[in-house]
């Protein structure tokens, strides 16, 4: 369990939608394409396409059981989870080893 | 920068009404760029005045433009997207079919009942902003930390006005 009024990671946050019964693919967008394109930034991130930034988030997706929960402590379950590995910033790869994701981590990242 | 942070809330609106959003829009436009408007009670209302949370959605909607952001769809506090009667406030649907946006901004206050009230209005949030602050993750010192911070019912800790409350606010002259 993880959640309540705590928010470590945009991955929890990812969880909580797909336990909300939002695609996976729905969600995917939201966190890149459209950020992109909420910023003004869509010619240049939010997709992988030749030419674009290769600032790149890994994700894994663990398969088990979860769950999230809501500032009022309702809980949701999940059959899988998005649990971040590392990322790719100017060609350089940083793991996901914050210590704010380790806390959750163990639950739903 | 990319774009201009601003609160629609009841606690700032019963201080200024809904002026902090109008000179946001203000400086956003000559800039260029987006608003990103929280809504849902942050604050508690200045002494002796009480805003209906409603009201506030109603007056911030006509000024937004398309690209704007609405933030926290989710969240368990009045004034954003579900109204004190539990539906989605109406002035919601036309914000939307302006071109205005919807981020999640799901910070300490979201919660699923509210979500499912939303998206069984038939509307999808664009972008997820995971919303995490100083106030969302475990911290030493959480009681003098917290002291700072505000309660359910908006009001900051031990009852005392938030330190901004004795600010004005003026628009400036527009040429």
């Amino acid at each position: 369990m993880v959640g309540g009024p705590l928010v470590s990671s945009l991955a929890q946050v990812m969880n909580e939608l797909v336990a909300l019964g939002f695609p996976l693919s729905e969600v995917l967008a939201m966190v890149t394409k459209n950020a992109a394109i909420a910023m003004g930034l869509a010619a240049e991130l939010g997709s992988l396409a030749p030419g674009r930034v290769a600032d790149v988030s890994v994700l894994a997706r663990d398969q088990g059981s979860w769950s999230v929960t809501d500032s009022l402590g309702e809980k949701l379950g999940l059959t899988e989870r998005l649990r971040p590995e590392l990322c790719l910033r100017a060609g350089v790869v940083h793991r996901a080893d914050s210590s704010l994701l380790a806390e959750s981590a163990a639950d739903v990242a | 920068m990319k774009g201009i942070k601003c609160h629609a809330e009841v606690g700032g609106y019963s201080r200024w009404g809904i002026e902090t959003l109008r000179l946001a829009k203000q400086a956003s436009r000559e800039a260029g760029v987006p608003v990103y408007v929280h809504l849902g009670r942050l604050w508690a209302e200045e002494d002796g005045t009480r805003i209906d949370p409603d009201t506030v959605v109603a007056e911030m909607v006509p000024l937004l433009d398309p690209g704007d952001i609405i933030a926290h769809p989710f969240t368990k506090n009045l004034g954003a997207f579900v109204s004190r009667d539990g539906t989605v406030h109406p002035l919601i649907f036309e914000a939307i079919a302006r071109g205005v946006r919807i981020d999640i901004g799901r910070g300490g206050h979201g919660s699923f009942a509210a979500a499912r009230a939303v998206l069984e209005a038939g509307i999808r949030p664009f972008t997820v902003g995971a919303d995490v602050h100083g106030y969302t993750i475990k911290r030493p010192l959480d009681a003098a930390w917290d002291a700072g911070y505000f309660d359910e019912r908006g009001k900051k800790g031990g009852g005392k006005p938030p330190w901004w409350a004795g600010l004005s606010c003026r628009a400036s002259p527009r040429s």
